[in-house]
């Protein structure tokens, strides 16, 4: 795979986001990354490199850099790295990116960051992906997994005086990946990319940072499908948070995934890609499943329209079709029906109520009548997929067909449609089996007689 | 050559100055590059490594 371009989103506090889009994937994945990350470097880095990779081979993958970090800007103010701020660090790559929507895959604090911005712009969330995620720094009574004084003030002190420093990172890989501690070739990596994501006073600005976050808040008012990982073994993080994560959000998913590697990129990270696909088809099976309705369908057309289109000539027969199709319209309004298309002289509407459009089409027979022309109706009832305006599905193909098969100022209905409307007082009378074309098995028809 | 190990000098205003130190020449030679550089990444850019790389002992 090529490198991808690095360009940049303004934010609205005019701070320039570095982000990146990579892959084509059918839905749209934004990684949200933890405290450091550089996009150009991230692609060389051992494990982080081929995790970024997968996700692109199964999603258009957006990847950015957070304020502060990488290649994005230095906010000008130190407060301006708190964490409500960087929502829009979001929000700005995922309009650059031309993103509606998206899933957002968030790691450690980048998933905080992920979850405040999932409540504040849900329709733009279409899942949420937390993973090894933290709600608050500082330890707390009611928050024991927080971070005491004396770690803050540890991990305080390797900061200021080992940032960039393989030292460092033999500390910190300890707990965070402790199968990483003696791979010298990883640690010489880390290193170097840990100094081109944030200087010695960026790093303590971005740690001061998160010792404010606080988002627990938050979490209950998540509205978005989510999926919570952590590794049960994690030594940075315990696991329990996520626990106690998942039970915050509503019907959110909890994993534990074995192993004790913090981040999702070191270790198994090939079940982390595996868990998010099988999470994400099943929300975009879902989705498409909000589309789908039970509707009635009617399609009319002019019996003979031909021959009285050559009697009539053009502009007698437009006259005529455009006084039919007032007359069709009106009894559309006045019968609750929703036109979907109209071709040449024919209608195709739905209705919620198979009634409802049975009464709609004999009405439409009988006033198309005194305009001297004569229509033909058929009507199906069937599941079909709306797609904005548009309905799709076999349910159409059948009503098409049974429309097809009406003699002039007939409506025949299937099977289907005489079933749901027993009981209505509408008569009808049985028009035989028929073989509907591209359509399998034989279907009965009826017609209605009053 | 090895890529150099990156350190941090401090100024008086309490800023990071990153450098390096390579070679070990009968002289020391500090190279101070024009408006944009990245000392990490410059290593990797064929011409300025060879010209870096061919001093004495060069501070970067």
């Amino acid at each position: 795979m090529d490198l991808p371009s690095t360009r940049y989103a303004t934010t609205a506090d005019g701070v320039h986001i570095a982000y990146q889009v990579a892959g084509e994937g059918p839905f749209d994945l934004v990684y949200v990354p933890g405290w450091i990350s550089n996009v150009d470097l991230g692609w060389d880095l051992p494990h982080h490199g081929p995790f970024l990779r997968r996700l692109a081979s199964i999603a258009r993958l957006i990847v950015f850099d957070r304020r502060g970090s990488g290649v994005s800007d230095r906010p000008p103010k130190e407060e301006s790295l708190a964490l409500e701020y960087g929502i829009d660090d979001i929000r700005a790559v995922m309009e650059a990116a031309g993103s509606d929507r998206a899933v957002i895959f968030g790691f450690e604090d980048g998933g905080i960051l992920s979850a405040v911005f999932a409540a504040s712009y849900p329709e733009r969330v279409q899942a949420l992906v937390l993973f090894a995620s933290w709600a608050r720094y500082h330890w707390a009574p009611d928050y024991p997994w927080g971070y005491n004084e004396g770690e803050i003030t540890e991990f305080g002190w390797h900061i200021e005086r080992e940032w960039g420093t393989e030292a460092f990172w033999r500390y910190n890989l300890q707990a965070v990946a402790p199968s990483m501690v003696e791979n010298d070739a990883f640690v010489r990596e880390w290193t170097r990319y840990s100094r081109l994501c944030a200087s010695p006073s960026a790093i303590v600005a971005i740690e001061r940072a998160l010792r404010e976050v606080d988002a627990r808040a938050v979490l209950p008012t998540v509205q978005v499908p989510t999926l919570v990982l952590h590794r049960e073994d994690d030594r940075s993080e315990p696991v329990d948070q996520s626990r106690w994560i998942a039970g915050q959000i509503p019907g959110a998913n909890l994993l534990v995934l074995p192993g004790e590697e913090h981040p999702p990129f070191i270790g198994d990270s090939e079940r982390v890609i595996a868990e998010l696909e099988r999470f994400v088809a099943a929300i975009r099976e879902e989705e498409s499943a909000f589309d789908r309705a039970l509707v009635t369908v009617l399609f009319t057309d002019i019996v003979g329209s031909t021959e009285r289109a050559v009697s009539l000539g053009d502009r007698g027969w437009h006259e005529l079709v455009d006084r039919h199709n007032a007359t069709v319209r009106a009894m559309l309004a006045r019968y609750r029906g929703r036109e979907v298309d109209t071709a040449g002289d024919g209608f195709f509407a739905t209705f919620d109520g198979p009634a409802r459009a049975i009464r709609c089409a004999s009405a439409i027979a009988e006033a198309v009548r005194t305009l001297g022309i004569e229509i033909r109706a058929g009507l199906h009832t069937g599941e079909v997929e709306w797609r904005g305006d548009d309905v799709r599905g076999i349910a159409v193909h059948i009503g098409a067909r049974v429309g097809a098969l009406a003699g002039p100022s007939e409506v025949l209905v299937s099977q289907t449609v005489k079933d749901l409307v027993a009981g209505s007082g509408l008569v009808f009378e049985d028009a035989g089996g028929h073989e509907l074309k591209g359509v399998p098995d034989r279907w009965r028809l009826y017609r209605v007689v009053g | 050559m090895d890529v150099p190990e990156t350190r941090y000098a401090k100024t008086a205003d309490g800023v990071h100055v990153a450098y390096q130190a390579v070679g070990a020449g009968p002289v020391d030679l500090v190279f101070v590059m024009g408006w944009t550089t990245n000392i990490e990444a410059m290593w990797e850019e064929p011409n300025l490594a060879r010209f870096s790389g061919a001093w004495p002992r060069s501070p970067v």
